[in-house]
């Protein structure tokens, strides 16, 4: 099933029903009015025809004594015929005896049949009469003679009108109304049409252009049809669909344009409270941003300070002329004051005052009172931080939907003052620390100084007497001498060894790593282990074997001699007679460094804590005494550069020492150190 | 005994220590000049030139830094070919690779010893750079 769309205007629709109507009424009309013209014309043609029958009566009944024969008669038939003629020639007249002679008849087709025929038929004018050898007629009038008159003279008068002469008569008025009430009805549309257009279509087509235009956006036309009728209510109805429509769509806007200032000033807190760590700046940054955005009266976030119970006003932005100043706002008391402020920090709720008014203590510079304020406290986790304060002048822009706004922005704002605050309290520790260090490093840059300058003199200018630069010395004092060299040298160790636990400690050991050449230092070490030996005057072999083509390693060159000099120092100090054996193999990635000695060994349970600081084996302490401090430092410096170190003994057989270092000490060294890292 | 009438400047602020550097090389037959560090230090290296030698204690005076002083002898040209040696007390672990990137000749560290101390000296003269960091 198809739904054909009507095409045709109402306009067209209307006029064509109109003239449609008109017409069949006009069509109605005329035929009763040609039907009552009928009538009407026979009951005239009557009227006139029985006039005139009784008129040749008269005449006859006047004339008839005069009358006396038939050749009279030729008298009569002249004065009926003028008779005749004075009645315009549309009636047929016949006067005929009784016996149904003709006396006279006014026509010649008026035969004596045709007579006879009349006068015999029955009385009705309006019926249509056939005549014999004639054609129709209406017979329109028929004397009957007196019974006096009744005799052999007695006549009757017959008046009949063709059917031809009614007819053409009823055609042509028939005709000529029908023009006219053509013409009446073509007059009626056209005054129809007219105020049906002027009426009725061009309001409607105005509204339908106005709906239009109204639909294309130009909310603020309005209908111009102030009539009382059911178009002027269209247009009243449609006007105020419009308003209504505009309202609407002015209320959308309103709302899309707050959504979209609520989502602007989100996303400006984001960025403000995302990239600003410094506190001051962040909370300037913020009151100025909220109060432009909302064209708030003021804005401010009060910071908690716990030290005195107070409500600092942290930054504040205030309305003056056409922009917002910074302004510094009186503290809050916590306790006692019934500011809305103190208020919401003290119930951890929003405090919303509609009747608000200018407080004391606010010295406010506006024009305009204030009439409502918002307070809504900053919270991180259960702890109150601070407080965000809104005044309005206008009450409307403190709506529900912007209080809810100010809420969820508070809530970011509060998670940005902990961040900011957290910051600042970490440069503060961080500045400390930093202090920290630099007076840790200070003091040990001195202490070393410090410590080797005296030491200096004491070696140097005891070895210038030795040597006999200030006069002859006697062996006794050479003897003397020899021992102060000996414990100014200790004493060094010493102190180098406390200083470097002393860096360890305060993690500032720190390794100088470089490619070094480990045959060369291997070679230096035996040097002065041969020069130790010699010095304690033992009966050792010391047998250091070095394989070819041993890998440049990388780390600190000057902290793995110390560790060999360690190690080596510590065999020769518990080695009485035997042999000292310093081995060394490359494998893969790693380098193992063995000492081994036949010495007086280390109990089980002391190995275990030798290289523990402070700790030192019973037969060292007996041997040398010494702090203990060689073997941990060993340990650290190794396992800094990502190596390891062990040690298994056999009291009484010996010792044997395993210092694993990776060839690379580069990927093991701690990027947070304060390890130095010397490339190339 | 290669120090046999080299020209050595030692600046020093410290009289124990200059008294023994001093007394080492006069022995080395060395001529010895000095200076604890002041305004007219690089002056008196220039009278003394040819110079052979400069012996540079990193801790002077009045937070003078041995560093200082030796960029502000480096700026002068006569005196730019003149190994600038480190003889300090100050911790080798911290300081002796500054000296080796500022380009000193060498770093000794204190407490020195004769024998070795003459032995690293000679080897400088020799334009052999030394580094000792282990007293």
């Amino acid at each position: 099933m198809s739904l054909k769309r009507v095409r045709t205007s109402i306009e067209t629709q209307l006029v064509l029903l109109v003239v449609i109507a008109l017409m069949a009424l006009a069509t109605g009309l005329q035929v009763m009015w040609n039907w009552q013209y009928r009538m009407n014309l026979i009951k005239a043609t009557r009227m006139r025809s029985q006039t005139i029958a009784g008129a040749i009566n008269n005449t006859i009944e006047a004339v008839r004594p005069l009358i006396n024969s038939l050749e009279d008669i030729t008298e009569l038939n002249t004065y009926l015929q003028g008779m005749v003629a004075q009645n315009a020639n549309v009636d047929f007249i016949a006067v005929t005896w009784l016996d149904g002679t003709v006396v006279f008849h006014s026509s010649r087709e008026w035969q004596g049949a045709v007579v006879s025929a009349l006068a015999q038929l029955p009385d009705a004018i309006t019926e249509r009469r056939p005549v014999p050898g004639f054609g129709e007629v209406y017979l329109t009038a028929r004397t009957v003679p007196g019974r006096d008159l009744v005799g052999p003279d007695a006549f009757q008068i017959i008046v009949a009108v063709p059917v031809e002469v009614i007819d053409t008569q009823i055609m042509r008025a028939g005709v000529i109304s029908a023009a006219l009430t053509g013409l009446a009805v073509l007059i009626v549309s056209v005054v129809f049409f007219v105020v049906l257009r002027r009426n009725i279509v061009q309001p409607l087509r105005q509204l339908a252009s106005m709906a239009t235009r109204i639909g294309a956006g130009e909310l603020s036309l309005r209908v111009p049809l102030e009539r009382g009728d059911e178009i002027g209510q269209l247009a009243t109805t449609f006007n105020l669909m419009a308003t209504q429509l505009a309202d609407l769509i002015n209320t959308l806007e309103q709302r899309v344009m707050s959504r979209t200032r609520d989502l602007e000033a989100a996303s400006r807190v984001a960025q403000v409270t995302t990239t600003t760590l410094d506190l001051d700046l962040l909370l300037e940054r913020i009151v100025l941003m909220i109060g432009q955005q909302y064209d708030f009266h003021s804005v401010c976030v009060f910071l908690l300070s716990k030290e005195d119970n107070t409500l600092q006003c942290g930054a504040s932005a205030q309305k003056q002329g056409g922009g917002f100043v910074l302004v510094q706002r009186a503290p809050v008391d916590l306790e006692h004051s019934q500011h809305a402020v103190a208020e919401a920090a003290r119930t951890v709720n929003v405090v919303f005052n509609p009747e608000a008014r200018r407080r004391d203590g606010d010295a406010f510079q506006g024009s305009q009172p204030v009439v409502a304020d918002f307070a809504i406290p900053m919270q991180v986790g259960s702890a109150i931080i601070g407080v965000v304060y809104v005044q309005v002048t206008d009450l409307g822009q403190l709506d529900i939907a912007t209080r809810r706004m100010l809420e969820t922005l508070t809530e970011q704002i509060a998670i940005a003052v902990r961040n900011a605050q957290l910051f600042a309290e970490a440069q503060d520790a961080r500045k400390l620390a930093e202090e920290a260090s630099r007076i840790k490093s200070q003091f040990l840059a001195s202490m070393s100084h410090e410590l080797r300058t005296p030491l200096n003199a004491i070696l140097n200018f005891t070895e210038f007497v030795l040597d006999g630069a200030l006069g002859p010395v006697n062996e006794e004092q050479v003897a003397t001498l020899a021992k102060v060299i000996d414990s100014a040298e200790h004493l060094l160790s010493l102190i180098n060894d406390i200083l470097d636990v002393t860096k360890i400690e305060v993690g500032m050991m720190s390794l100088l790593v470089e490619p070094y050449d480990l045959a060369r230092l291997i070679k230096s070490v035996e040097a002065s282990g041969h020069a130790l030996l010699r010095t304690r005057r033992r009966d050792v072999t010391l047998s250091v074997s070095i394989p070819e083509n041993l890998p440049t390693m990388i780390g600190d060159r000057r902290r793995v001699r110390q560790v060999l000099l360690n190690l080596l120092a510590n065999a020769v100090k518990f080695t009485e007679e035997g042999e000292i054996r310093l081995r060394v193999a490359a494998q893969d990635q790693e380098v193992h460094l063995v000492v081994e000695d036949t010495g007086v060994g280390i109990d089980p349970q002391e190995q275990a804590v030798i290289f523990e600081y402070f700790r030192q084996a019973q037969a060292g302490l007996m041997a040398e005494g010494g702090a203990g401090l060689g073997l941990p430092i060993c340990k650290y410096l190794v396992e800094a550069h990502g190596g390891s170190i062990a040690v298994r003994s056999t009291p009484g057989q010996g010792t044997v020492v395993e210092v694993i270092l990776p060839i690379d000490a580069r990927p093991f060294i701690a990027r947070d150190s304060s390890s130095v890292l010397v490339a190339g | 005994m290669k120090l046999q009438g080299k020209k050595i400047f030692i600046i020093e602020d410290e009289p124990n220590s200059l008294a023994i550097v001093s007394s080492i090389l006069r022995r080395q037959g060395a001529a010895v000049h000095f200076d604890p560090w002041g305004i007219d230090t690089a002056e008196r290296i220039l009278k003394a030139m040819p110079v052979d030698m400069i012996l540079l204690d990193l801790m002077l005076p009045d937070q003078v830094s041995g560093y200082d002083v030796f960029r502000a002898l480096r700026a002068i040209p006569a005196l730019q070919s003149i190994p600038i040696v480190a003889v300090t007390a100050m911790d080798p672990a911290t300081e002796l690779a500054k000296t080796r990137a500022m380009g000193f000749a060498g770093f000794i560290c204190k407490p020195i010893r004769t024998r070795t101390f003459v032995t690293y000296l000679e080897a400088i003269l020799d334009g052999i750079p030394v580094w000792i960091d282990l007293a």
